[in-house]
This record gives C-alpha cells, sequence and structure tokens, in this order.
C-alpha cells in the first residue's frame, strides 16, 4: 500500500471525530480502526502502545474533571452524581476523539515501514527539501542511539559507574548529553554539505529509486478522502 | 587545458589571524593524479574543501590570487552544481553519510538520484561503484552501523558513483588496512586513464608517492615544492610519515652516506635496489 | 610473584548465538611489557580490548587486571588499573575545553584539585598541548585530537594501557613525540597492549606480539617471527617491517632501530 493513501484517509477520519457530539457515534467511529488494527499483523503490539497512551489521559482526565481530585485536595461537598455526569461529558467527547486520531494514527503506521514512507516523501512533489527534513527524523533515532553508546562506553572506560545512584551520575549524565548535543548540532553543517556534495537540490527533477506506487485504487481512495474532507469541513460552515 | 589552475592563490579563514593557506601555483590536468602531503594542520583539508567549491558558503574565508576551474574561480560556485564534477571525500568517513539512507545502495544512489539519471543507469552505476571500493557486501547495511574501514570504503564509492571528473580524496584511507588501501589505490589510478584527475591529501608519503606523478608538499599553509616524488623525499619526510626503509635512506641521504645520481627510493619494494645502487654504484 | 597486568583465562564471547568472534582465548601480559595485537580487520581485536577494560562481559572464563575480575569489578575500580585509548579518537571527547577533557578521569576517581591540576598539566606537557587548554576539543586537528586521548590516558595514570590504532592520525613530529612516551612509560612498568597494522611500528616497540585470528590466538611470539605471516602482508613484493626486510636484502645484520641500522650502513660502504 502506498504510505500516502492511509495518510489521506486519516484526514477525513479525524474532521469527522471532531464533527460528531454524540458519544455514542464516537464510540462507533473509535471500534472501526481498532478492529482494523486487531486484525493487522501485530496489532497487539500497536494496541498494547494505544492502550499505553490512552489509558492514563483517561484516568488523568476523570480525576481533575470529574473533580474527584477537586474534592480530595479542597475538601468541599461531595457532588451530585448527575452534575458530575454532566460535568464529564465534554471530557468523554474529547477523550474519544483523541482516541479516534491515534488508532487512525497508528492503523496507518501499520501499512507502511520508515523506509517506505521516505522513499513516498522524496518521490512526492513536495520540494526535495522538505521532503528531507520530513524524511530524516525516521533515521535520528538510530543515529543518536549509536552515538550514545559510543560516547557512554567511552565514558564507562574512563570510570563512570552505570550502577551509580542518579544523584551521582548527574553529573556526568550532564557530561553524556553535552557531547552528544555539540556532536549533533556540529553535524547540522556537515550535513548540508555532505547533502551539497551530492548534488542534493542542483536539478529540478529527481529520480527516486523503489519509489512506491500508487495503484488506481488507491489513488481513487486519496480523492475521496479529499472529497469526504471538504464535505466535512464544509458542514462546519454550513450545519 | 588545466582544470583546475592556481596561481599565487591563497586562502584566510574568517576570524584567522593570518593566511590559512598562500603561496599555491599549481595545475591539474585531466588525467593527471597530484598528491598534497604535509603535516598535521598545515591546511591540507582546508584545500581540499576549496577545490570542492566550499568557500564561501560551506567555509567562510576571503580568497586572493587565481584558484579557477575551467576558468571560473572556485569561490563563490555552488558546491551542489559543482558535485557534478568535483567529488570530495573527506577524512572522517561518517561526514559524508546523507543521514536519509536505511541502507548503503541507497546512500550510495543518493547522488546519482538527485541528478535525475534514470533508475536502470543508477542501478548499474552503483553496483559497479560499490564493487570497485569492495563494498558491495555491504550493500543491505545500514550506514549508522558501518565501522570506520568500511565507512570509508562506502565514502569513497558515493563520490565515485557521481562520476567525477576531479576526485579529491582527504586521507581517505586511513583507516584500511595497508593491503587494502594500497588495492583500492591501484583501481582509483586505473580509473585516471578515462580522464578523471586524482588528487590525494596524504600524511604517508609512501601512498602519495606510488600513485602521484608530482607532489606537493604544504608547510604551514604554504606551497614549499610542486616536484616529483624523488625531488620532494627528503624534505617531507621531515613531516610526513614513511616506512622505516624510506627513512633510514632519508637519514643516510642526511648523513651523506649516499651516492649522487642515485634517486632516493619511493616505497619499501624499491628501497633495497636503491641501497644496492649506492654500494655498488 | 607480581600479579600480570592482564590475564585472559580461556575466555570466550559471541555478538549471538550463531557467530562465535573468540574462542578459548588465554593470555597473560606483565608489568612492562610493551605486546603488539595484530590481525585482520574484522578478527575481533577491538572487542577483546572492550573485554579487557570491562566494558564487555565474556560468555565465559575469567579476565583479570591488576588483580580484579572485570566481571565482578565496578567501572571506577577498573578505570585506575586500565586506561583505552579508543580508534576513533572523537567518540572519547566529552568536554568543552581540553583541560577538563584531560582532568575529566582524575575527577571521577576523586583527587583533589591540586592533585587534578598537577596530572593534567604534566599530560598536556608531554603531548605537547600545553599552549591548547583553552581551546575547544574540535578545534584540535585530527594528530592533536588523538594526542587529546592520549593525555587524558596519562593523567588516568594506571598501570595498564590499551591503544587501539594510536598511531593513525599522527604526522612525522607528532609520531616521535609519541614513541618518546611509550619508551618513557615502559620505563615506568607500565604494561602496554597496542593495536596497530603498522608492522614497522610494531616492530619498533613490541617485546611481544600476539596474532589473533579465526577467534584465537594463533601465534605468539617476538615481531620477526609473528610478523611474516601471509594474513598480515600486504603483498609479496613488500616484506614488512620493512626495515629487517631491507636488512636482509642488503645482507645486514637484523635490526628494527634507525640509528642501528646507520652505524651497519656506514660500516658497509667503509
Amino acid at each position: 500500500m502506498h504510505p500516502f493513501t492511509g495518510l489521506a484517509l486519516m484526514l477525513p477520519a479525524s474532521l469527522l471525530a471532531l464533527r460528531l457530539a454524540a458519544p455514542d457515534r464516537l464510540l462507533v467511529l473509535l471500534a472501526l480502526p481498532l478492529f482494523l488494527l486487531l486484525s493487522r499483523p501485530q496489532g497487539w503490539k500497536r494496541f498494547r502502545q494505544w492502550c499505553a497512551v490512552l489509558l492514563p489521559l483517561a484516568l488523568g482526565m476523570l480525576l481533575v474533571h470529574g473533580r474527584w481530585l477537586d474534592g480530595w485536595v479542597s475538601g468541599t461537598q461531595e457532588m451530585a452524581t448527575e452534575n458530575r455526569v454532566e460535568a464529564l461529558l465534554p471530557v468523554v467527547r474529547l477523550w474519544l476523539r483523541v482516541a479516534i486520531v491515534l488508532a487512525c494514527a497508528l492503523l496507518w503506521l501499520s501499512t507502511t515501514t520508515p523506509e517506505r514512507l521516505m522513499r513516498a516523501l522524496f518521490a512526492s512533489r513536495l520540494p526535495a527539501g522538505a521532503a528531507y527534513l520530513l524524511a530524516s527524523p525516521l533515521l535520528l533515532i538510530e543515529q543518536l542511539k549509536a552515538r550514545l553508546a559510543a560516547v557512554s562506553q567511552a565514558q564507562a572506560a574512563r570510570g563512570v559507574d552505570v550502577h551509580w545512584s542518579w544523584f551521582k551520575r548527574w553529573r556526568s549524565l550532564l557530561a553524556l548529553t553535552v557531547p552528544l548535543v555539540v556532536w549533533t548540532l556540529s553535524d547540522v553543517g556537515e550535513r548540508a554539505a555532505a547533502l551539497d556534495s551530492r548534488a542534493f537540490r542542483s536539478r529540478a527533477r529527481r529520480t527516486t529509486l523503489d519509489a512506491p506506487v500508487a495503484a488506481r485504487w488507491e489513488r481513487a481512495s486519496m480523492a475521496f478522502a479529499a472529497l469526504s474532507a471538504v464535505l466535512i469541513a464544509g458542514s462546519f460552515i454550513w450545519p | 587545458m588545466a582544470l583546475i589552475r592556481c596561481e599565487h592563490a591563497s586562502l584566510t579563514r574568517n576570524g584567522a589571524l593570518h593566511a590559512t593557506l598562500s603561496g599555491l601555483s599549481f595545475d591539474i590536468t585531466a588525467g593527471e593524479t597530484l598528491a598534497v602531503v604535509g603535516g598535521s594542520g598545515t591546511g591540507k583539508t582546508t584545500l581540499a574543501c576549496w577545490l570542492a567549491g566550499w568557500v564561501p558558503h560551506a567555509m567562510q574565508a576571503t580568497v586572493s590570487g587565481v584558484a579557477c576551474i575551467d576558468d571560473t574561480p572556485l569561490a563563490g560556485q555552488s558546491v551542489a552544481r559543482l558535485a557534478e564534477r568535483v567529488q570530495l571525500v573527506q577524512a572522517s568517513p561518517y561526514a559524508g553519510l546523507t543521514g536519509c539512507a536505511f541502507n548503503v545502495a541507497a546512500e550510495v544512489a543518493f547522488g546519482p538520484e538527485n541528478l535525475g539519471l534514470p533508475e536502470a543507469e543508477i542501478r548499474t552505476r552503483v553496483a559497479a561503484a560499490l564493487e570497485l571500493c569492495e563494498a558491495s557486501d555491504l550493500s543491505a547495511r545500514r550506514p549508522a552501523s558501518l565501522s570506520g574501514g568500511e565507512a570509508q570504503r562506502v565514502a569513497i564509492a558515493a563520490a565515485l558513483v557521481m562520476q567525477p571528473q576531479l576526485l579529491l580524496l582527504d586521507e581517505a584511507f586511513s583507516r584500511l588496512a595497508p593491503a587494502a588501501a594500497g588495492r583500492l589505490l591501484a583501481r582509483l589510478s586505473a580509473l585516471t586513464r578515462n580522464g578523471m584527475a586524482l588528487v590525494l591529501f596524504e600524511k604517508q608519503f609512501d601512498l602519495a608517492a606510488r600513485a602521484a606523478s608530482r607532489i606537493l608538499l604544504l608547510e604551514d599553509g604554504q606551497q614549499q615544492l610542486l616536484d616529483t616524488p624523488a625531488a620532494v623525499f627528503d624534505r617531507a619526510l621531515d613531516h610526513v610519515r614513511a616506512c622505516d626503509a624510506l627513512r633510514a635512506a632519508q637519514r643516510a641521504r642526511r648523513a651523506g652516506l649516499w651516492r649522487d645520481g642515485v634517486l632516493p627510493p619511493l616505497d619499501a619494494a624499491t628501497a633495497p635496489a636503491r641501497f644496492l645502487d649506492v654500494l655498488h654504484g | 610473584m607480581a600479579e600480570a597486568a592482564l590475564s585472559f583465562a580461556s575466555v570466550s564471547f559471541a555478538w549471538d548465538a550463531v557467530h562465535p568472534l573468540l574462542e578459548g582465548i588465554s593470555l597473560a601480559i606483565e608489568p612492562n611489557e610493551c605486546v603488539a595485537l595484530v590481525g585482520r580487520n574484522g578478527a575481533g581485536k577491538s572487542t577483546l580490548f572492550k573485554l579487557a577494560c570491562g566494558l564487555l562481559k565474556p560468555a565465559c572464563g575469567r579476565i583479570g587486571v591488576g588483580g580484579l575480575d572485570t566481571a565482578k569489578a565496578r567501572a571506577p575500580q577498573l578505570a585506575r588499573q586500565v586506561a583505552l585509548m579508543f580508534q576513533e579518537a572523537e567518540r572519547q571527547i566529552c568536554q568543552d575545553r581540553v583541560a577538563t577533557e584531560v582532568g575529566f578521569a582524575p575527577r571521577l576517581a576523586g583527587f583533589d584539585a591540586g592533585e587534578i591540576s598537577r596530572r593534567v598539566t604534566h599530560a598536556l606537557e608531554v603531548t605537547g598541548l600545553s599552549d591548547r587548554g583553552g581551546s575547544h576539543p574540535l578545534d584540535l586537528n585530527a594528530g592533536e585530537r588523538r594526542m587529546l586521548t592520549l593525555a587524558s590516558l596519562i593523567a588516568q595514570d594506571t598501570a595498564l594501557i590499551l591503544l587501539d590504532e594510536p598511531t593513525r592520525d599522527f604526522d612525522a613530529p607528532q609520531l616521535e613525540c609519541f614513541e618518546a612516551w611509550m619508551s618513557a612509560a615502559r620505563r615506568d612498568g607500565r604494561a602496554i597492549l597496542f593495536i596497530s597494522h603498522d608492522l614497522d611500528f610494531v616492530a619498533r616497540h613490541a617485546s611481544r606480539v600476539l596474532h589473533l585470528s579465526g577467534g584465537s590466538i594463533v601465534a605468539n611470539g617476538t615481531a620477526d617471527e609473528v610478523l611474516r605471516h601471509p594474513d598480515l602482508q600486504e603483498t609479496v613484493a613488500m616484506a614488512a617491517p620493512t626495515l629487517p626486510a631491507l636488512c636482509r636484502a642488503l645482507d645486514l645484520p637484523i635490526c628494527t632501530d634507525l640509528d642501528a641500522f646507520e652505524q651497519f650502513w656506514r660500516k658497509c660502504l667503509g
């Protein structure tokens, strides 16, 4: 599947989530991406990621907006149940909307790999510089991890103990992060020079090897998604 | 017709008190191999970056004198446009990585992709470049996981794949074992027969003398000598590294234990022959 | 009886279960020895160094550094016994001034300011970086950066020193400075184990050479014996180390010292 197909379909889904108000309808809208997510390979892993964000969020929102936290802290009187439910309604709506957007995002990520996404970005009509800006973070984490490992090994060789308490380690942690930051920052100029040396942005058109190709149904889906997004957006203005 | 021409050229980096490079007068023609040798901090890397068109955008500096590529001044050139003709392989092997390739093959293909070449041609070029640098088995590796020597091979392959007219190698063999460095240098020398000009920036005399027809000696950023390896031998070895056999020859010559007319050896293999020439006349 | 500065007893190590890297490695380095470790790229030499420092733990066997077991001892204790110079000098640097970088290890070890200052000054003097104490490490050229890692090692003041490709970025004067330090360190009684592809350098300094190949030590002897192995030679035409090869070609007594060669050559010319 072309990486942009899922991304395109996310747009009307998110807009629809904003448009709908009734929690039961939002729940139905949530069920669809969650069901699709679970049916994908590695679906349970992604579902767990989804839970890892949304369950603590739900707990936090409940405590704050349900006024329980208020009550414990300031010792005011217990609220009536109907009032509490009324106070919670907008919160539930908000939580459901966040849940839908996150589920759609995870569903989209499950349809593509970072490599394909990078190729799709470079092959798209985006200017090459913008494509690079969006694509390079995909690899940044791996590079930072490799550097972190190298710097911490060098420091261990000079006597920094990984088993120390956090208090004792904070100074050496600073000594760990400062070179990483300096390294990464000085890297920016180096990267720019490296890209220039490969004739980056020297020609108007660039080839992309193994560029993902959007099938007809995908192109139709993207068009449908764009149209739906416009319609839903329009329904905001003309209810 | 010279590809690169420098006459009394000098360069001062922004913020420096005195000139980083001065008195540069040399030519580079197509198919030639020139070696620039000098000790640490003598300006080799600065010169390499200058020839690659880094001044003033990627390297802030003021220049004077003549320093041209095909009669156009090097300073002020767009590095990206110049990259089709001039390729620089930097001393630090990781410095040339783009950071947007998931494997080595994609890393090497990045340059030709930017040139808008057809897919089939890109694949052929990439395969040929990796083969020449003995890096074909690294194709599927992640660039961040490469060792120093592997990264150097990939960097050289990424430069060769652009099929430049001028290839600048700034201590690009430092992390390779001597055997591997020798093999790679031999293959690159073979490429110069197709018209590519090669400039080696080295701290190792043996490597420089093996491939280059002329050596430019830098001391404190100043051009001291531009001559055949044999002519710069004595002075160069005061600053740059060489194997013990060559060093023994330099000391013998200094101490007057040599015979006039016998050229100094340029690598360990010819050293015995030269010493025997001195002995027997 | 003096404890070996470094000892490996049947040490094995593998990155994953399928491909063992080192198997049954046993070696001992005595104080005052200068030993070279040679072998092809990928043979596991740098990994062996990391095992010796305690950065990696062996799958089986015991590694002893100055009486400590690397598997049990903690990093601060090991850092007082063994210091490592990494192949890539930049990866080691973690401070923004040369003087602070050199003083990093003594500060961690908890010495007082006077002692730290003394060590830093001495280290900078020996490596010729006295006038660069206030510079940023990345402003130094490649050879000076390697000298900086050497200065950090000197300030760490350990009995065992491991050097991974130490001569890589040096020019002729810097190499001379480095070799002078090495000779002084040996006279002080320190044990040095180094990796190098420069066989001339190995021949000049190593009292013993270990050849690592196929996961084990295949040779352990003098430079002359071990370095003739075809795996270590560049081509048949140019035998390394080059000075002994030259002596053999000229029928002179074998030597690895340039002064000695000059004497022999002078006599030869008559």
